[in-house]
């Protein structure tokens, strides 16, 4: 609803005293709304600093978090670097203490049926365990079943031949520690 | 329009001419309360302001040189309502919309007037005519004789803003001066519809306004029954007790708790 303000009258004089009133109350809600912004100002900016500096302090501590790991990663990498050589020396030892003739022997007097004849063995003392041999059978199936047992062992079978109604061939295969 | 009202207030003049139809009254106010009345008969100071004929020099003799207004009864002024499907924001525009509009219906020259008019709501304006003369001459007269004259208005807009704050609210009010009557109502504090007309009689005046009643009545389907009497004649007891004999119970008075002169501008 629109007040109705009806006044023909060119010469109208202000209410000086009801101006003054109102331009009071209007300088004074300025004053007081200004002093409510800065005070909201000052709070906020206080808080910002509050959480700057926590904020700083977070920052050094994790500088310093960081700082102490990066000195632990460098003592585990120097000891990493004395120990490696060490472990290597320690597992060839290792190795060798574990290393054994008779076991893989063993393994070979089981795969050997009769009618198959060993005439060449070699075996070195290494962790890999390669062994070579030279076998020659009166039958191709008693090689067949020589093969059958050395399959899982990596088997190579290289010149196989056949002289004088027997069958020679040089095989080759890897017997490791951990499959005796 | 209403910041500039509102921090720059007009200042209400100390003297009021309340110039009616057959008569004038020079009211004296201080801080709003009337401290003297003086009425004089037989003088129709519109007239009297545009020819220089009689009553002039009485009420000019009655003046005392200080700020002073003039307030018009509804008979120089032409009210109109115009509902419109949307008010431009512009005032300009808007004005311009609502002078179209009283072109239209207007047959006189608009030059010749002075026109203002109030927003009521988003599509309806009040518009007012004056004649251009009035003005001018109200105020040569009174720059001639020394008198400031800061306030010319109308007693029915001076009713109209007082009624549209009342608690409780009038429907409508009638403001009599002699024959002539002003019926103003009101819907939602509103401004709804205003008709002037001139009444032989009391019982004329009563039957004007009960027609009228009914025209709002079925035209704005409001039921208007409390209302204000306004009687610068003082007969409002005859024409209240007419209106009640014709009505019934049907409709209540209330008063107006604004003192004796409520179409005054400021008085208390």
């Amino acid at each position: 609803m629109s007040k109705i303000s009806y006044n023909l009258a060119a010469d109208r004089r202000i209410d000086r005293r009801a101006f003054a009133w109102r331009a009071g109350a209007l300088a004074l809600a300025s004053l007081l709304l200004a002093g409510l912004a800065a005070a909201n100002l000052a709070r906020q900016r206080q808080i910002d600093r509050g959480q700057g500096g926590q904020a700083s302090l977070q920052a050094e501590r994790s500088d310093r978090l960081r700082a102490a790991g990066i000195r632990l990663q460098e003592e585990i990498d120097s000891w990493k670097k004395a120990w490696s050589a060490q472990l290597a020396a320690a597992n060839r030892l290792i190795e060798r203490k574990r290393f054994s003739f008779i076991s893989r022997l063993d393994l070979l007097e089981r795969a050997f049926h009769p009618g198959l004849r060993l005439q060449h063995l070699s075996m070195a003392n290494e962790a890999s365990g390669r062994v070579t041999m030279t076998v020659s059978a009166q039958t191709l199936n008693d090689l067949f079943s020589l093969y059958r047992e050395l399959v899982p062992y990596d088997l190579t079978i290289s010149n196989e031949t056949q002289a004088q109604g027997a069958y020679q061939v040089n095989l080759s295969f890897l017997i490791s520690n951990e499959k005796l | 329009m209403g910041l500039t009202a509102f921090f720059l207030p007009e200042r209400l003049p100390r003297q009021v001419v309340y110039a009616g139809d057959r008569h004038a009254e020079v009211v004296s106010l201080s801080r709003g309360r009337i401290t003297g009345r003086r009425r004089l008969e037989g003088v129709a100071l519109a007239e009297a302001l545009a020819d220089g004929g009689l009553g002039w020099a009485e009420v000019m003799a009655e003046l005392r040189p200080v700020e002073t207004g003039i307030v018009f009864s509804a008979s120089p002024f032409i009210y109109n309502l115009f509902d419109f499907d949307r008010l431009p924001w512009s005032n300009k525009a808007c004005g311009e919309l609502v002078a179209w509009r009283l072109q239209k219906i207007f047959p006189g020259d608009l030059a010749a007037y002075d026109h203002r008019f109030f927003r009521l709501d988003r599509k309806r304006v009040l518009s007012i005519l004056a004649p251009r003369s009035l003005r001018e001459t109200a105020e040569a007269r009174f720059r001639e004789k020394g008198v400031p004259l800061t306030f010319i208005g109308s007693s029915t807009l001076t009713l109209l803003r007082r009624m549209q704050a009342a608690r409780p609210a009038p429907d409508f009010f009638i403001e009599s001066d002699g024959p002539a009557c002003t019926l103003l109502f009101q819907n939602r504090r509103t401004p709804i519809y205003i008709r002037t007309f001139r009444g032989s009689s009391p019982a004329d005046a009563v039957e004007e306004t009960l027609k009228t009643v009914a025209f709002v009545r079925g035209q704005y389907g409001i039921e208007p029954r409390r209302y204000w009497l306004i009687d610068h004649r003082d007969s409002a007891a005859a024409l209240a007790a007419a209106l009640a004999s014709l009505a019934g119970q049907e409709y209540t008075r209330l008063q107006s708790g604004l003192g004796e002169a409520p179409h005054i501008p400021g008085s208390r």
